[in-house]
């Protein structure tokens, strides 16, 4: 019996982040989901996670780019200037795909970018793209993401 | 008058010989004589119509006016008359302007020649005076006196500032409100060139303004900066116009400036202030589609999840939910169109026409074929305008032309441009509904729409776009329709980009 994936998702609508359960749902992936609705939160978690000796204890980061007080790209740069999670695969959640984001998916290839469901098919294809991210570099992946 | 015609004037006596007195009677200019002590004792034709009176001889004295005045106005007693001076030893004043009034009430200029008449003994036996009318000369110098303070006065109470300056660019008039916009007075700048004027990196218009001087041409409303006696910068309109002698040749040149400053100001406030729009709209837009997403994606999972939960009633009010936030998905995603249109962008900045018209049509195969409609195009040429825009404006006028069309008939769809002098013409024409004639301007404001949604589909942005855009490179765009004929949208494209250059 495998263990749950672990995700964090930092994101601030509850409407969104409901998609995001529904998504993991349907496409049957079994994960316990950690909410962190502001980007104070987020920094905060990723400092004591990466602290903490017991890692990795992450296996995916659904990013949201406009968060409360610190914006999604503070964050992931927080997460990427890390220990341990400096290869830790993240799905940037956006509406509008800026150049930052683009140049950073095009560097980082742990991180890619897919815009917010607006439709049923646009859901099918966020939980293809979790299931795809934690194959690729998840706990137990075929070809983790290799240490710095 | 010389002093050899008094002289010889002098030489005809008192008047008394018949001889001279015929000579005196004729001379077109009035002439009195008096014995020593003033009295007169003749008088010529020419007097009594100058002074309007034929005086008593040998009892009227002094002079042969009824009332005396000088120039500035006070009246001068006949005993201090340059005739009774002269006759009393006094002075002999020649050339002096007075004003005499006649008994009519009428008043005259002149300018008395008096002389006295001696004996051999050289003792004084008498005087001849000549009265030289001058008062045309007089009215003619009031009336330039007059015109030329008027004008001074509508010179400096002018908000513009009025310069003159001759052909070797030296300032050689220069009004209050010169004083007032550009901070010398008139005392420091005249004889001054006029290149204390200009800042430095535009001397070079000034051989420029002079040459079309020379050249009799005026300069209209030049807009450009000038340079103040402090240093600062003002942005003016000039108009400068050359100024003639009476021979008709080109002596300097007369300039009217006006300070633009707060007109400019004002330009350039409003353009932030439209900036500022655009980005509030932008950003109004782009927000509302987030709220929006959530709408449509939860209202179409509980269609799929729930449907067989939910009874009629409930299917229908999520149906209504449904097609609301599609109409406004579409609303704002127009919204966000309308406000994008700028041609401050990257990219080419002329379109071919035709292939513009080419990749429309093609986006646009589905609906034109399930139409039937037909379209027909000419040779178009290439415009100043981006391709996008245009194939925005093509895309726009052919959907309205395809959507509104009559269901009576074959939509036929023609699409021409003409060219003109400054401007191509572009022209949609079709065979639909038509358009009545109130609503010829109303449909290019934006959210203005003539049917309902049930009837056509549609956010009223389309034309507001379209009209946009052709303002965008300052042309129009008017419909000419014939309501159940047909409509034939125009828009004009300048030839070249900047129709002000």
């Amino acid at each position: 019996m495998t263990q749950p994936f672990e995700i964090l998702i930092a994101e601030d609508n509850p409407a969104d982040i409901a998609l995001v359960r529904e998504a993991l749902r349907t496409n049957n992936i079994d994960c316990v989901l950690h909410v962190l609705p502001d980007g104070e939160k987020a920094l905060a978690r990723i400092d004591i996670l990466d602290s903490d000796p017991k890692t990795p204890q992450v296996d995916l980061l659904i990013l949201d780019m406009h968060l409360p007080k610190h914006d999604g790209e503070t964050v992931l740069k927080r997460l990427r200037s890390t220990r341990h999670y400096s290869r830790t695969p993240v799905i940037v959640m956006t509406s509008l795909a800026s150049r930052w984001i683009e140049d950073n998916a095009a560097k980082d290839g742990a991180m890619v970018y897919c815009s917010k469901p607006s439709s049923l098919d646009e859901l099918l294809k966020l939980g293809a793209v979790v299931r795809n991210m934690l194959n690729l570099y998840g706990r137990g992946a075929e070809n983790p993401a290799p240490e710095q | 008058m010389t002093a050899q015609a008094r002289k010889a004037l002098t030489h005809l006596g008192n008047g008394s010989d018949p001889a001279s007195r015929e000579i005196l009677d004729a001379l077109p200019v009035a002439l009195y004589i008096t014995d020593a002590e003033g009295r007169l004792t003749y008088f010529n034709s020419a007097a009594v119509a100058l002074s309007g009176r034929a005086p008593e001889l040998g009892v009227d004295k002094w002079c042969v006016t009824w009332k005396i005045f000088l120039a500035d106005g006070t009246p001068l007693p006949h005993d201090q008359c340059p005739m009774a001076v002269a006759l009393k030893g006094g002075e002999i004043v020649e050339g002096i302007e007075c004003l005499a009034e006649r008994p009519d009430g009428t008043r005259f200029w002149f300018t008395p020649y008096p002389a006295v008449l001696r004996d051999s003994q050289g003792r004084i036996t008498g005087g001849i005076n000549l009265l030289v009318d001058i008062t045309s000369r007089k009215l003619e110098q009031d009336k330039a006196r007059q015109a030329g303070l008027l004008l001074g006065a509508i010179v400096d109470s002018s908000d513009d500032a009025i310069i003159s300056k001759d052909l070797n660019g030296t300032i050689t008039s220069w009004n209050k409100s010169a004083e007032r916009l550009f901070g010398y007075t008139a005392e420091e700048i005249i004889g001054r060139p006029v290149t204390l004027l200009i800042p430095p990196d535009r001397l070079e218009e000034e051989p420029r303004i002079i040459a079309r001087l020379k050249a009799g041409e005026r300069v209209d409303h030049f807009e450009t900066i000038r340079r103040r006696k402090d240093g600062t910068l003002l942005d003016i309109s000039l108009t400068i116009s050359p100024v003639r002698d009476a021979k008709g040749n080109i002596i300097g040149a007369s300039k009217i400036a006006r300070d633009i400053t707060e007109r400019r100001h004002a330009e350039a406030e409003i353009l932030r202030a439209n900036r500022d729009l655009e980005q509030f709209a932008f950003s109004a837009s782009h927000d509302l589609q987030e709220p929006l997403r959530s709408l449509k994606i939860y209202s179409e999972l509980l269609a799929r999840r729930y449907s067989d939960k939910l009874d009629g009633q409930a299917l229908e009010f999520l149906g209504y939910l449904r097609a609301g936030a599609t109409r406004m998905e579409v609303l704002v995603s127009d919204l966000l169109g309308y406000t994008r249109i700028s041609k401050h962008e990257e990219g080419p900045e002329t379109a071919d026409a035709n292939a513009a018209l080419a990749i429309v049509l093609a986006s646009m195969a589905g609906s034109i074929s399930e139409s039937g409609a037909r379209i027909v195009s000419e040779s178009l040429p290439t415009v100043p305008v981006r391709p996008a825009h245009l194939q925005q404006l093509f895309q726009n006028l052919i959907g309205n032309a395809v959507k509104y069309r009559s269901l009576e008939r074959t939509p036929e769809i023609h699409v021409t441009a003409k060219s003109q002098e400054a401007e191509w013409t572009f022209a949609i024409s079709d065979n639909g509904i038509g358009i009545a004639p109130e609503y010829k301007e109303k449909i290019f404001g934006l959210f203005k729409r003539l049917h309902t949604s049930e009837e056509y589909s549609g956010t009223g942005i389309g034309l507001a776009i379209c009209q946009r855009i052709v303002a965008e490179y300052h042309g129009r765009i008017w419909v000419d329709s014939e309501p159940g004929q047909g409509s034939t949208f125009c828009f004009t494209i300048p030839r070249t980009r900047n129709s002000v250059e």
